[in-house]
């Protein structure tokens, strides 16, 4: 981010409103956070796709602080609605060094008509560089295959009350809201 | 011993005279396609060349020569020169360099002293030098037009041209027009007022100047509401063209400052986004062609305007074409500015049209607002600065676009000194990923031939040769090799980084060179023309062992032996 010449008064109208998007104190979750971990290392399996502190998949972002950049609100629409917000990656125009997207979903349709997905860590005009969905470095030339699409979906399906109940969200969300960056964070093996 | 020392002095002139760029030379650089010699080639913007080496049957064996390292980071946005084996450039903060075009060795490098507090909008970049006798001129981000020696890169002259405290500041490559050398201001997200300059090669003086925004009682002054002029922006950015033959020098300007909010600037905003037709001689306005009044969406006319000669409605015309920011494709007549044809190249909706007096019919349910609107083309444009070639034996111009649509906001801003002066905040359309393509556009018609898609939107430009070929980058660090007639792509290689310029060629030791800027270093790819085809020994009908073929035999076999 380039330095800027704002004066000090625009400079706290900025920080003001920035503040204005957090709600002034972070609501209490009533769920179980013992029952959330399970949850996600076990029963439904988050951890699949989601690592925290050095322990699970590699297809997802890393969890193991995301309580303290993201919103009770974001989380659950994180869960329920996975598409709602994707990252942008390369679509910032002030991205000129081309960093790879991020969790962008692609499928690519092979010569032999085989569709594989997964996250595209990089791309270009030529090329395209997979981490599928089994977890799994694949690259390939865009001249070698028949289509390469990308989904503007998440790869990771809405989790709708059919599949995690709402007694079982709240304790997702109370074990997600543990994860602060440090691995004593988060309730024992347990309690 | 007379006679020896006056052959000697007679060698050294002939020596001399031969790195010499004259205004002749200049005017003649399309007979020099072993150089390169201003920033598009040649006078009429072309960026092309009549070196083939490279051609569709040959690109796919293109092989690095050389890499130069700049030493700075930031965007690199340079054309080489290149004169009789030397390539001279510039990088990031004003660096400058010589460097053995054979080899990529430096000979010199210059780093210019600047100031702390710098404003530019885009990046600390240069777009390269200009040359003329034994003097390399460059514009720098302090707003300073130099002089360097060619051989040793020293400091000769160093004029101050305007404040950059005030964000006036330079990153166009100059032209050399006779003995002058002609510059335009940049700044036009900080409110400056824009002009183009003249400088004495010689001496550095000042020869004349041309105000973008015109003051009070000049022509164009009443285009302004109050004293919105004083801030008016229209900068002059990229490095115009000239034609001899009229004396005229064109060069576009840019948006009127503030950028996305016209409020308080009502009226055409002459001369913003224009192609200025100016004397050479005096800087006096011949005419000139406005392809955006009143721009609310930061549609810099700052593209390249390609000068061409062709048959246009039955009669022999001078014509200039310009594939324009604001998305449309525009054919001028250059005698007199007189507008001829204009057609969108790419998604365009600021405006429906343009009229038959070559004004855009603007898409008024578009206005910016302080609640955002979406518009096509975003705020880069269709396309940019990054220079379009034009292929005078396909008669087409390739030209690098982008997809994006910008959703704008728009309020209004009070005016600062060296601050910036946009008056809005715009950000790309959020659900259409923008991407690229190099268009190939017939440069009577408008009419799209082909396109090669590209996965990001562009920054580099393109180079056509006699080859038949078109070189590309694009800014996901791929140098691209495409078929001029086609655009099929012939050859690619990925050079790590980003690429924010075009390609020039040249001819050294009978081999065609093409170089191009990607990250911080300059690339050279050559064709291996010392390798020769393998073709397998032709085999006699009877061949038959001989002592001399077991002796070999036996020799090769210790040879194996002596490399285990």
């Amino acid at each position: 981010m380039p330095a800027n010449g704002f004066e000090d008064s625009e400079i706290w109208s900025i920080i003001a409103y920035l503040r204005s998007l957090v709600p002034p104190k972070r609501p209490i979750v009533s769920g179980d956070p013992g029952k959330g971990k399970k949850i996600f290392f076990e029963s439904v399996g988050c951890s699949n796709c989601h690592m925290v502190n050095g322990r699970g998949g590699l297809l997802g972002p890393d969890l193991s602080r995301v309580a303290a950049s993201r919103s009770l609100s974001y989380l659950i629409d994180s869960i329920r609605q996975p598409d709602k917000d994707l990252s942008s990656g390369m679509t910032d125009p002030n991205n000129h060094y081309g960093l790879p997207l991020v969790y962008d979903a692609v499928t690519v349709v092979t010569a032999a008509g085989e569709r594989i997905t997964g996250v595209a860590r990089n791309e270009d005009t030529f090329s395209v560089q997979l981490l599928t969905s089994d977890q799994n470095l694949q690259f390939f030339l865009k001249k070698d295959v028949k289509e390469v699409i990308h989904e503007r979906k998440s790869l990771m399906p809405p989790y709708s009350e059919d599949v995690l109940s709402a007694r079982q969200l709240q304790d997702l969300i109370a074990y997600l809201e543990t994860l602060r960056g440090s691995e004593d964070n988060g309730p024992k093996e347990g309690r | 011993m007379k006679k020896i020392l006056l052959l000697g002095l007679l060698l050294a002139a002939s020596a001399n005279s031969q790195s010499q760029v004259t205004y002749e030379r200049l005017l003649g650089a399309s007979r020099e396609p072993q150089n390169w010699l201003t920033y598009s080639g040649r006078y009429s913007g072309w960026r092309y060349s009549t070196l083939n080496q490279i051609n569709p049957s040959s690109a796919s064996r293109l092989t690095m020569q050389w890499t130069f390292q700049v030493g700075d980071l930031g965007q690199f946005e340079t054309t080489p020169l290149v004169v009789d084996g030397v390539l001279y450039g510039t990088g990031q903060n004003d660096r400058a360099f010589a460097i053995d075009a054979r080899t990529g060795r430096a000979i010199w490098r210059y780093q210019r002293n600047l100031p702390e507090k710098l404003q530019p909008c885009c990046g600390m970049v240069n777009r390269g030098l200009a040359i003329l006798g034994e003097r390399l001129f460059m514009a720098t981000l302090d707003a300073h037009v130099i002089a360097l020696d060619t051989k040793t890169g020293n400091l000769l002259w160093d004029v101050t041209s305007a404040d950059y405290r005030k964000a006036y500041t330079f990153t166009v490559a100059p032209l050399a027009v006779k003995n002058e050398l002609i510059v335009g201001i940049s700044g036009g997200e900080y409110g400056v007022r824009g002009f183009i300059d003249a400088y004495d090669a010689a001496t550095g003086r000042r020869l004349w100047r041309f105000e973008t925004v015109p003051g009070p009682g000049q022509p164009g002054h009443e285009t302004w509401e109050r004293d919105s002029w004083k801030t008016g922006g229209a900068p002059a950015w990229i490095t115009g063209t000239y034609d001899p033959d009229l004396n005229l020098v064109y060069w576009p300007t840019g948006n009127p400052s503030p950028s996305n909010y016209g409020g308080e600037r009502g009226g055409d905003n002459l001369y913003s986004n224009c192609m200025l037709a100016l004397d050479a001689d005096t800087g006096k306005l011949k005419w000139y062609f406005q392809f955006t009044p009143h721009d609310l969406y930061d549609y810099d006319a700052t593209q390249i305007p390609i000068l061409i000669d062709a048959e246009w409605e039955g009669r022999a015309r001078k014509l200039l074409i310009q594939a324009n920011r604001n998305g449309f494709f525009y054919v001028l007549d250059r005698t007199d500015g007189k507008f001829l044809f204009a057609k969108a190249f790419g998604n365009v909706t600021w405006a429906t049209g343009i009229d038959r007096d070559g004004k855009p019919v603007v898409n008024t349910s578009l206005k910016t607002s302080p609640y955002g609107t979406r518009v096509c083309p975003g705020a880069l444009g269709l396309t940019n600065w990054y220079s379009p070639s034009y292929n005078p034996e396909t008669g087409l111009l390739y030209v690098a676009t982008s997809t994006e649509c910008d959703v704008f906001t728009s309020s209004p801003q009070p005016y600062r000194a060296g601050h910036d002066f946009l008056g809005s905040v715009y950000v790309p359309d959020p659900v259409e990923r923008p991407t690229g393509a190099l268009k190939a556009i017939d440069a009577l018609t408008g009419t799209e031939k082909w396109s090669f898609p590209y996965f990001s939107n562009p920054n580099g430009g393109a180079l056509s040769t006699s080859g038949g070929v078109v070189f590309a980058g694009d800014s996901d660090g791929n140098f691209i090799v495409l078929e001029g007639k086609t655009g099929r792509d012939l050859w690619h290689v990925q050079l790590g980084a980003a690429i924010y310029s075009a390609a020039i060629t040249f001819e050294l030791d009978s081999k065609q060179y093409v170089v191009i800027p990607a990250g911080s270093a300059l690339f050279a790819f050559t064709l291996p023309l010392n390798v020769t085809p393998i073709h397998a020994p032709h085999a006699p009908s009877d061949p038959s062992p001989t002592p001399r073929a077991e002796l070999i035999f036996k020799h090769l076999q210790s040879c194996q032996g002596s490399k285990k």
